[in-house]
């Protein structure tokens, strides 16, 4: 056996530990409510079939098999704390209203108008370079038009998706501007400040672009049971819970 | 004795959960217990992953669930929504489309 490799778990509690590692802790209550009321039936199944206490608690382990497997299976569904922190800030600091959604929205169709303006203002006549603009002026429209088909309090899932066209957009346009209009109008020989400058803004437009899709993902988790993680259906905008562990 | 999480036809844990439930609302001990039973044994999966199984179902709003107390134990029941309905008769088609050819083919080598 490998010594990075962790001991097949003794009993239950080990083997819910190993399963619901990472994971934030509504998951956890949940997954080891269900996961105990499903063990205490499978022993009790066993010892009605004749087999004495020791192998039927054995046999009732064995039967919910892998912990790992079990345990990366609910991290696809589930949100794990590092996830939970993201989620919940993007909740606390979402827009409260759909007005307020707007116009957050409407600001950032007005730097991609005014992006078009500087295409025009560096004589940019790559076609290319003005459809980029034309998608990410659609990007925020989107947003509001999806706003006025959900229903009237945005859902975590919407928010979540609000964010991830958010960084996706600030990454993308951060990379437009730094390909075609200022990587175009720089001299030969820059300064290192300079140099320095267009490789900080490169890294965060890559950020920005990469964050926006794991939000993307993210959002996936954030079903009806991802809704139950931070509060139940409805917690979108009321106080969401801090991330307590659970005690053993 | 096939493993259903090893199974090279994704998601047919997911549709035997859906079958299951289409008879009723059922918690994750008996559902797990019906399949075994229903297929004879044929079909053995671990436990562990029913219930990521049922979270994920549950995720994507093919079901939908419920803690009843019931002889001093709590359980979450979980029950098909309209959703679920539609994607079982959905799954259950393509499942027995895959298994007629299978059959058909298995049928020609002999």
């Amino acid at each position: 056996m490998s010594i990075f490799q962790e001991p097949s778990p003794r009993d239950l509690f080990e083997w819910l530990e190993i399963a619901t590692r990472k994971l934030a802790s509504r998951a956890k209550q949940r997954i080891c409510a269900e996961v105990v009321s499903h063990y205490e039936e499978a022993v009790d199944a066993h010892l009605e079939n004749g087999l004495p206490m020791e192998a039927a608690v054995r046999a009732a382990l064995a039967e919910l098999g892998d912990a790992r497997a079990a345990g990366r299976r609910f991290r696809r569904t589930h949100l794990t704390s590092g996830e939970f922190r993201t989620v919940s800030q993007i909740l606390t600091r979402a827009p409260r209203n759909w007005v307020r959604a707007s116009v957050e929205a409407a600001g950032n169709c007005l730097i991609c108008l005014m992006t078009f303006v500087n295409l025009r203002l560096f004589r940019v006549t790559d076609s290319f370079a003005y459809a980029i603009v034309a998608v990410l002026l659609l990007s925020r429209i989107i947003p509001i038009v999806m706003a006025r088909r959900e229903s009237a309090a945005p859902t975590p899932r919407w928010l979540v998706l609000m964010a991830s066209l958010n960084s996706l957009y600030n990454g993308l346009l951060t990379l437009f501007y730094l390909l075609f209009i200022f990587a175009p109008n720089l001299p030969i020989k820059v300064q290192p400040l300079v140099r320095l400058s267009i490789w900080f803004f490169c890294l965060a437009g890559v950020f920005g672009i990469a964050r926006g899709v794991w939000l993307f993902g993210l959002r996936k988790k954030l079903g009806k049971a991802g809704e139950a993680c931070i509060g139940g259906a409805g917690a979108t905008l009321n106080e969401i819970p801090p991330d307590k562990p659970v005690a053993s | 004795m096939y493993c259903l999480t090893n199974m090279n036809f994704k998601g047919s844990l997911a549709t035997l959960i859906l079958q299951n439930l289409s008879h009723g609302p059922n918690h994750g001990y008996r559902i797990a217990q019906e399949i075994k039973a229903q297929s004879k044994g044929v079909l053995d999966f671990k436990e562990g992953t029913l219930y990521p199984a049922l979270h994920g179902l549950e995720g994507k709003g093919l079901i939908n669930s419920a803690e009843r107390d019931e002889n001093g134990r709590t359980r979450r029941y979980y029950k098909l929504t309209e959703k679920g309905k539609k994607a079982l008769v959905r799954e259950r088609a393509e499942l027995l489309q895959f298994s007629g050819a299978i059959r058909l083919m298995l049928k020609e080598a002999s």
